[in-house]
């Protein structure tokens, strides 16, 4: 286990800080930050100064060595607009992008996977071909427009929830399942799809060659082969929500990370972009071990002791 | 699943049995298949035709006709099928001038993305060894990276533009192509014909053209349909960002994005484009869908 | 001259007014209302309540007529472009006299209905705004809180003297003042006036204001004021007493005053910030304004109370007043359309900057009040005079410097066309930096470029442009009502002269860059506090316009003439040759094309029908939320 896994973590950080090297030079492309946070009547030298006092000056490389020694001693400075600590300005909003990203990956598992086993069992029914066009309809609509649409519907014209902000469940309800719409579509095809392919695979008819009862073979069988193709999709997936969730921060006003992340690009606040970015970058390298940690307590053939 | 796959004894069939009708050869499921080619046709149609099929000039203003509604309702002009916009411009020539930059993002960046991956995974598959590991980092890094902000980056340092989206959905889409031909290679690779050709002395590049090519082509062709939905919705989100086309492009997913505030009023501003949109990409996608179960059964998971 | 001329008069030679100009070198006004900032409370456009409604009906009355006209137009838009533009001409002048005579008469009844209503008011209610953008920090001094484009709390602050509603400078605020000679003033708190922490305010905190943002403060001079332009007057000042300071003026302004009277300027808490530090004060500020802060989460909300210790009654004079509300809570939505439902589903009761679209039918139905708020921004846009080529033809000269070609792009826009179209029909044509219908410069109304393409085309062949003239137009998308429209409208007009338009919404980062180091090579949309009631006002925007446009050598003898013109008025303090230097520099400046001029924006809020607000101080951005009543049902 731990020979395993201690490479798979040296290649995380490598993956990290490749993706936060490409962030720091790609901040400092797009401009310089004084622009628009200077006075607007501010003098040649007051904004020579603030570059100086802000270490804008310094050569790229310079930058780069102190923001990498910075994030050694885990001080990645301050926001150069509200000059609070770029990791507090992050973290503050941390929880808000975490809570949606899992409430939407419960609702993929929820409602994704059970659907796509019950479609795959009931293969050319009524309920697998709603399914199905369900699902064909929600991998093809932008998630931007579906967000839009559920304010039009269930916000407005119906009344039932709320229309944007952050506070309790029923805030959480439409930008959850504007969030879910795709990644929800995909669980329910691919899970479909592998159901499919491991019930018509000889061990499955042995099994039931054997005598099992029906569900037994599903659940025990089928299911689990079946779940193990689809972890690592959904482990992408869970990890690609944090990341995703700017478009559905953007329209439901939800206070999260990627709004902050997107409004902090246009203002050039580079440590809050950089500290963005990597919180990003490491919520994904974990979720992707743990992806991989899951494959021993759900693959047979690694688990020891298996009862099968 | 089968059912839907090409049948298995085809083959013999076709052997044993005289020449069938044209009819009784069509392949399976040929009309629903009708029905995506049409669509698909007509959005090629209109993306190559668009400034002669658009009856009316899509830039055209006239501020005194703005936002009609389409022409099943009241308050409506003739001349305008589907309404018009903020500025009085037509929405019907808009959608069809529309279709020319998807047509166009989709023509590129779909074969940009193809050839850069395949060509990736292929050597990486091949070759093995350090290359190959490189790529697959590479393939990780690229999966690890937020690919919304990294357009918002580019977008805010260059501006926004259509060459840039192309340039960002290439960068962000070579990576499953790469790990698809990849894995099909290391299958490959050790088959009679690979191992044959190999000992009689053909080079790297001519094995890797023309024996293992041709054996990947078919998932690759699948995976690149599946992407036109993939695509187009990647090009309207960043528009919708602000991070899409430029302001002179006529773009779907910025008619979604402008006509968002005034959903309320003038549902149809968005609806019409986000419906295109959605009928574009559920048409790649069942297309796909149709492809994969006609080339390739085996490779249902394909995504 | 009416009744109502000699008023409007008095309002703009007022002393503060006058000198004004002087006091604020720089382009504070300008650049901040560029980005929507801190400069809620700007005190540029101070106006009566009396002639804001009064101008509001008018404007309903014009809008009829308008439609009327809409109806000729669809029958022959073009040929009857002239002739409208003289009706409308016409219009506005009968609009301003009208206005004259009756603002009076408007004033007496609008105090009765004033009376009448009081008993309906719930003074215990609350109410939840939204707005399209939040400040970074709460700090009102920092040049950081910029970025609420709606003021999202300079209802915190209140400056050291309050403004009376013909924007002057009065007593009654936190203290009054003494000019002891033409070099220094005396600044006397009133004993009694507390911080929101309880902390009497004392001279001692006035002092430190001012140092503070003229970053001569001790605990941090590198402080990042966004008020270093309104100081420049400032010299050394010292204390005399607990509650008395002597500020010694670094240059002469009678207009001293006004300046620290300006809507929104803060005064400072010594104590606090010192013991806590800027960082810590931008987070949670403590100040002496009409409401309280309570709390706020950056990006979602900001809380506050009414502050019951606020010195200035309902019934003052001045602004700002104990406010009716009893709490107010800021809520961050960036989406118009979200806006929208959140008011819809009840979530809010104040939705901020409503696109005239969306905010008219919500009118109509009658649960909901549309307040149209003139912002007192002037749109139009620059011309790149500054740079020596064509950007678009290496070695030809910059074609802007042609003013065939600057009258051309005037008369390509058909400027009536977007504002009864794509805006609420409300809005007044631009002047240059004064609005006709005030009746400054108001011999320019008959001078008026109107809209005549086919002779804008010819200007442009003569020019040597008859192939076309390529540029670029810039501005930053999202900054006011409708923009992206009324700038493509804008550019389509433009192509349909001839000009090959690239428009292109910039970043704002590198917008602001570009600006304040006068880079740009293309026209460029640019606001200016407008609509002017005073002529101080004109000559600060004849001074930012300056700044941004300016390298360092004058363009042309027309250029030299207005700078002239302007450097004489502040120097003049007879206030009517003053007045009639600048009206010259107006003319130049108009007859000169010198921009494109468009229109002053009129801003749509859509609240709650339990909500009323009159506008009192015309403030850019939003709603002065002490002057929101909720009424009793």
């Amino acid at each position: 286990m731990a020979a395993h896994l201690i490479p798979r973590l040296l290649q995380s950080i490598a993956v990290v800080f490749v993706v936060v090297s490409l962030v720091f030079v790609g901040s400092r492309l797009i401009g310089d930050p004084i622009e628009a946070y200077a006075a607007q009547n501010a003098t040649e030298e007051s904004i020579a100064a603030q570059r100086e006092r802000l270490g804008l000056l310094d050569p790229l490389i310079v930058q780069y060595g102190n923001f990498l020694w910075g994030v050694v001693r885990l001080d990645f400075g301050e926001s150069i607009f509200t000059e609070q600590p770029a990791w507090d300005e992050v973290m503050s909003r941390l929880w808000a992008t975490v809570q949606l990203s899992l409430a939407a990956f419960i609702l993929i598992l929820a409602i994704g996977v059970p659907i796509g086993v019950l479609a795959a069992i009931r293969r050319g029914s009524i309920p697998d071909l709603i399914a199905r066009l369900i699902a064909l309809v929600g991998q093809a609509m932008p998630n931007f427009w579906l967000g839009l649409l559920l304010i039009f519907v269930f916000a407005v014209q119906l009344g039932w929830l709320p229309t944007s902000g952050r506070g309790g469940f029923e805030n959480l309800v439409l930008p959850a399942i504007t969030l879910a719409g795709f990644g929800a579509a995909a669980a329910m095809r691919l899970t479909r799809s592998g159901m499919l392919e491991v019930l018509s695979n000889d061990y499955i008819r042995t099994a039931q060659a054997k005598g099992l009862a029906g569900r037994t073979v599903i659940l025990r069988h089928a299911l689990r082969n079946a779940l193990l193709g689809l972890v690592t999709v959904l482990g992408i997936m869970l990890a690609q929500l944090l990341a995703g969730s700017i478009i559905v921060e953007v329209v439901f006003a939800w206070p999260g990370v990627g709004r902050l992340i997107f409004r902090s690009i246009s203002l050039r606040d580079f440590p809050v972009i950089q500290v963005g970015v990597l919180v990003i970058a490491v919520w994904f390298v974990v979720v992707n071990i743990l992806v991989d940690l899951s494959y021993n307590i759900l693959d047979p053939r690694i688990r020891v002791g298996s009862e099968t | 699943m089968s059912a839907q796959g090409v049948p298995a004894e085809e083959p013999l069939v076709g052997l044993i049995a005289r020449r069938k009708p044209w009819y009784r050869r069509l392949p399976r499921g040929w009309p629903l298949l009708t029905v995506y080619l049409a669509v698909l046709t007509l959005f090629i149609v209109c993306g190559i035709f668009a400034d002669w099929i658009a009856p009316h000039d899509p830039t055209d203003q006239n501020l005194i006709s703005r936002l009609q509604g389409p022409i099943w309702q009241e308050e409506s002009k003739p001349e305008h099928i589907l309404g018009t916009d903020g500025l009085g411009r037509d929405t019907f020539s808009r959608l069809i001038k529309g279709s020319q930059t998807s047509l166009l993002v989709i023509a590129t960046v779909i074969p940009g993305s193809l050839v850069l991956g395949t060509a990736v995974g292929l050597l990486a598959g091949w070759r093995r060894g350090p290359f190959d590991s490189f790529a697959m980092r590479l393939v990780e890094v690229q999966l690890a990276f937020p690919a919304l902000l990294f357009a918002l980056l580019i977008a805010a340092m260059l501006g926004p533009s259509l060459r840039n989206v192309v340039v960002i959905l290439i960068v962000f889409l070579w990576a499953p192509y790469a790990r698809l031909v990849r894995a099909e290679v290391l299958s490959l690779r050790e088959r009679e014909f690979v191992v044959a050709a190999r000992t009689l002395g053909a080079s790297d590049f001519r094995v890797m053209l023309q024996h293992l090519l041709p054996n990947v082509v078919n998932s690759v062709v699948i995976l690149a349909t599946l992407n036109v939905s993939t695509v187009i919705i990647a090009e309207a989100s960043l528009s919708f960002l602000g991070a899409g086309a430029g302001p002179e492009t006529i773009s779907w997913g910025k008619m979604v994005a402008e006509g968002r505030d005034l959903l309320k009023i003038r549902f149809w501003l968005t609806g019409f484009p986000g419906i295109t949109i959605m009928i574009v990409a559920l048409v790649g996608n069942l297309l796909g869908d149709w492809l994969r179960d006609f080339l390739d059964p085996q490779l249902r998971n394909i995504q | 001259m009416t009744r109502h001329w000699t008023q409007l008069r008095r309002a703009r030679l007022s002393r503060r007014s006058l000198l004004r100009a002087s006091a604020r070198a720089g382009v504070g006004a300008a650049g901040l209302a560029l980005v929507g900032c801190g400069d809620d409370d700007d005190d540029d456009q101070a106006q009566s309540v009396a002639q804001a409604q009064q101008q509001d009906e008018q404007q309903q009355q014009a809008m009829q007529q308008q439609e009327q006209q809409q109806a000729m137009q669809q029958q022959a838009m073009q040929q009857q472009a002239m002739q409208q533009q003289d009706d409308q001409a016409e219009q506005q002048a009968e609009q301003a006299q009208q206005q004259e005579q009756s603002a009076a008469e408007a004033q007496a009844q609008q105090e009765e209905q004033q009376a009448a209503a009081d008993d309906n008011i719930d003074y215990n209610a609350t109410a939840i705004g939204a707005y399209g953008s939040f400040p970074q920090i709460l700090d009102q001094g920092s040049a950081l809180a910029r970025g609420g484009q709606s003021a999202s709390n300079s209802y915190h602050y209140a400056s050291v003297f309050p403004l009376e509603p013909q924007g002057t400078a009065i007593t009654g605020g936190l203290g009054e003042w003494e000019f002891v000679s033409n070099e220094a003033l005396i600044v006397r708190v009133t004993p009694g006036r507390v911080f929101h922490n309880g902390d009497p305010v004392t001279a001692e905190d006035v002092k430190f204001t001012i140092d503070r943002l003229s970053n001569k403060a001790e605990y941090n001079p590198e402080y990042n004021s966004a008020w270093t332009g309104e100081l420049v007057w400032t010299g050394d000042n010292s204390l005399i007493d607990e509650n008395t300071l002597r500020i010694e003026q670094a240059e002469p302004s009678v207009d001293a005053a006004n300046s620290l009277a300006t809507g929104g300027f803060p005064v400072f808490p010594k104590a606090v910030i010192e013991a806590d530090g800027d960082d810590a004060y931008g987070q949670f500020p403590i100040a002496t304004g009409p409401f309280k802060f309570v709390e706020w989460s950056p990006d979602e909300y900001i809380k506050s109370v009414r502050n019951d210790d606020y010195y200035n009654g309902r019934d003052f004079v001045g602004a700002p007043r104990m406010p009716y509300l009893a709490g107010f809570e800021a809520r961050l939505i960036p989406e118009i359309g979200a806006r929208v439902s959140a008011l819809e589903a009840g979530e809010i009761d104040l939705a901020n900057s409503i696109p005239p679209d969306l905010a008219v039918p919500l009118g109509d139905t009658g649960d909901y009040n549309v307040y149209y708020h003139p912002a007192q921004r002037g749109l139009h846009i620059k011309l790149p005079m500054t740079i020596d080529e064509d950007p678009y033809n290496p070695g030809q000269p910059n074609p802007w410097r042609d003013k065939r070609v600057r009258i051309a792009a005037n008369l390509a826009v058909d400027v009536d066309a977007i504002t009864q179209n794509i805006m609420t029909g409300r809005e007044n044509y631009t002047y240059s930096l004064s609005a006709g219908q005030f009746g400054f410069a108001k011999d320019l109304v008959e001078q008026r470029w109107g809209y005549d393409p086919g002779r804008a085309r010819e200007l442009l062949a003569e020019a040597g442009f008859a192939d076309g003239l390529e540029t670029d137009l810039i501005y930053l998308s999202g900054l006011y009502t409708n923009d992206q429209l009324f700038m493509e409208a804008i550019a389509e007009m433009l192509r349909d002269v001839g000009f090959i338009v690239n428009l292109i919404p910039d970043d704002i980062s590198k917008f602001l860059g570009e600006a304040r180091n006068k880079e740009l090579t293309a026209p460029y949309l640019f606001p200016q506090p407008a609509g002017f009631t005073s002529l101080g006002s004109f000559a600060i925007g004849v001074d930012s316009a300056a700044t941004y446009e300016h390298k360092v050598e004058v363009l042309n003898d027309e250029r030299a003439e207005i700078d002239r013109l302007i450097a004489e008025a502040k120097a003049e303090f007879d206030t009517e040759r003053r007045r009639k230097l600048l009206e010259d520099a107006v003319r130049i400046h108009y007859t000169e094309a010198s921009w494109l001029f468009l229109f002053e924006l009129v801003q749509t809020h859509v609240g709650a029908a339990r909500l009323e607000w009159d506008p009192f101080f015309l403030q850019p951005a939003s709603v002065e939320l002490w002057n929101l009543k909720s009424v009793k049902t």
